[in-house]
């Protein structure tokens, strides 16, 4: 994988504009490719500080947003299943009806 | 005292003594907000002022003379233009949301009208939150009541300036990277930016949904307090919301300032770019906190120098991703060439968003592409982890963390709406909070030689609103 960026030229604006669904009519395009570049160019301020931190210890940050632990639980049985609800048709659980169709 | 003058904890007191009504007070910002309009250079706080609101203040006066008592009764707020108010426009300053209706309450509006508040109009904002301006807005620029030929700050510059100018007691805004805060400390009002997580986002149009949050603008600790304690909490519709009780933040006592620790981030105060006059008055905020007992250290966190480009990486890779789904089909604006589905959601886009919004996707799309950007978003991440940790540490050393606001005061109208940079520089003291998601106050700690409002923020750990605004009620109480 490269890891170094590209620079924005004239191709690659355009590339951008097709990814973001965006007309290269709608706008001004050099002075909207010229401050992209601008943009992009003082990102280079994150090089110096990053890679010694994993980026995945941005998430979750508070106690509130840890997802519960990894434990492997055994899974219902068929049988358990059954004892849920009494509602079969044709060996598969009934559901409601949904738009357009449905059991 | 005029109505308009009165906070909201002063509006409350003389609804429940039988002073006012609701509707004379819903009626007096009406009338503030309608002579406004004719001024030469009217504020443009607000893009709806709601034609029910009077009704609305007509129920909470029946409902209280039958013995409703519930805290927030009758009194009114106004909310940004990207959270939802069943029934009502919700526009996010965007051509491409024209004719939108929401057809849900976001929770945080849901809980203070079950309070009893009376919505009472939408507030103008930089388009989808996009801009420290409000210039970025489809209905044209806000004002700075302090001075009409200044920006309110942004993105809820609409919020700030009608609660700054008589228009409204208390307003939502919301934040991504400092747009509460800003608009606080440029118009001399209070700005909560509570921690990720306090208030549910659920009905807030999406910006950046890891930074994303509600925030408060208000003339007061205390009306802040007892907002928040009305729409914070567990909402099963968010499920990064904190099941935690927020109850006690509706009275609120001064901390005892004397014994607190204060850190201050020396990269700040070395920064580029701040005003030797916000210095000075940044100077005597230290100097209040040390004549009262505080013990204020200066403290080193040389991530804080990436802040604004790591906020930029994300917020704007998120923005891209969230906006997406405005595609000309299933809101607002559509633009039908006739030619099929993507050239409707090309020219819909095209045509729907402004010149800011479209270069903030362009650079989001940059971003999230390895092919162009390489390893730019998780360089972001990295950057975004390590101001967590070093934020984290300082904080559990420290009660408080102190810093400006913005490097400046408010700016003329017009001087940096084509330099996205410069504009993009303006939130050098905020995006630190939002990426580290801990809760900040803009406190109005004084003012320039030529009147402009400055503020200063208070930080604290996650989840720490009531500390923090015990500080700012301390010092609310010396003044």
């Amino acid at each position: 994988m490269d890891e170094k960026k590209n620079a924005i030229d004239a191709k690659t604006f355009e590339n951008l504009l097709y990814l973001s669904r965006l007309s290269p009519e709608s706008s001004n395009v050099e002075i909207l490719a010229g401050q992209v570049r601008q943009i992009v160019d003082y990102f280079d301020v994150l090089a110096q500080y990053a890679g010694d931190e994993n980026p995945y210890d941005a998430y979750p940050a508070t106690t509130v947003e840890s997802l519960r632990a990894g434990d492997v639980v055994k899974s219902l049985e068929p049988g358990d299943l059954k004892k849920i609800t009494p509602e079969f048709m044709d060996g598969y659980f009934r559901v409601p009806k949904v738009l357009g169709g449905g059991a | 005292m005029n109505i308009c003058d009165m906070s909201l904890t002063e509006l409350k007191a003389k609804l429940e003594s039988g002073e006012l009504t609701s509707l004379k007070i819903v009626e007096a910002y009406k009338a503030s907000y309608e002579a406004d309009e004719k001024a030469k250079k009217p504020l443009k706080g607000y893009v709806e002022f709601y034609a029910d609101a009077l009704d609305a203040a007509r129920k909470a006066d029946e409902a209280r003379a039958s013995g409703d008592r519930r805290p927030l009764l009758g009194l009114p707020f106004a909310v940004k233009d990207n959270i939802s108010i069943r029934g009502k426009a919700c526009t996010c300053g965007s051509k491409i949301l024209a004719g939108y209706v929401a057809p849900y309450n976001a929770t945080v509006a849901e809980r203070l009208i079950a309070a009893g508040a009376v919505p009472m109009g939408r507030t103008n904002m930089d388009e989808f939150a996009m801009g420290s301006s409000t210039e970025y807005s489809c209905y044209g620029p806000s004002r700075n009541p302090v001075n009409r030929d200044l920006v309110p700050g942004g993105s809820s510059g609409g919020s700030a300036s009608v609660v700054a100018g008589a228009q409204a007691p208390i307003a939502l805004g919301t934040e991504t990277g400092g747009s509460v805060r800003l608009p606080a400390s440029y118009c001399g009002l209070y700005g909560l930016k509570p921690t990720y997580g306090t208030l549910s986002r659920y009905g807030v149009v999406a910006f950046g949904s890891s930074l994303d949050q509600v925030g408060i603008l208000a003339k007061n600790v205390d009306d802040i307090g007892l907002v928040l304690s009305v729409m914070a909490g567990k909402d099963e519709h968010d499920d990064t919301s904190a099941d935690l009780d927020f109850s006690a933040l509706a009275k609120l006592s001064p901390a005892e300032i004397k014994g607190l620790k204060v850190a201050l981030p020396k990269e700040f105060m070395e920064a580029k770019g701040l005003d030797p006059e916000i210095a000075r008055i940044f100077e005597s905020a230290c100097e209040w906190f040390r004549s009262r007992g505080a013990t204020i250290e200066t403290v080193s966190i040389p991530v804080l120098e990436a802040a604004i480009g790591c906020y930029y990486v994300i917020a704007l890779s998120e923005a891209a991703s969230n906006l997406s789904r405005f595609d000309g089909i299933r809101y607002g604006l559509r633009k039908d060439l006739g030619q099929g589905y993507d050239e409707l959601y090309v020219a819909t886009r095209s045509d729907g968003f402004n010149a800011e919004v479209k270069r903030r996707i362009i650079i989001g799309n940059y971003v999230l592409s390895t092919h162009f950007s390489g390893d730019c978003y998780k360089k972001g991440m990295s950057v975004r982890a390590r101001i967590q940790k070093d934020v984290g540490e300082v904080l559990k050393k420290h009660d408080i963390l102190l810093c400006p606001t913005s490097p400046t005061t408010a700016f003329p109208l017009g001087s940096r709406v084509d330099d996205p940079l410069a504009m993009y520089l303006s939130d050098l003291y905020t995006t630190f909070v939002n990426l580290a998601r801990i809760p900040s106050l803009s406190v109005p700690f004084g003012t320039t030689a030529s009147g402009l409002p400055v503020g200063v923020q208070i930080c604290a750990a996650h989840y720490a609103e009531e500390k923090i605004l015990k500080v700012a009620k301390a010092w609310e109480a010396s003044k």
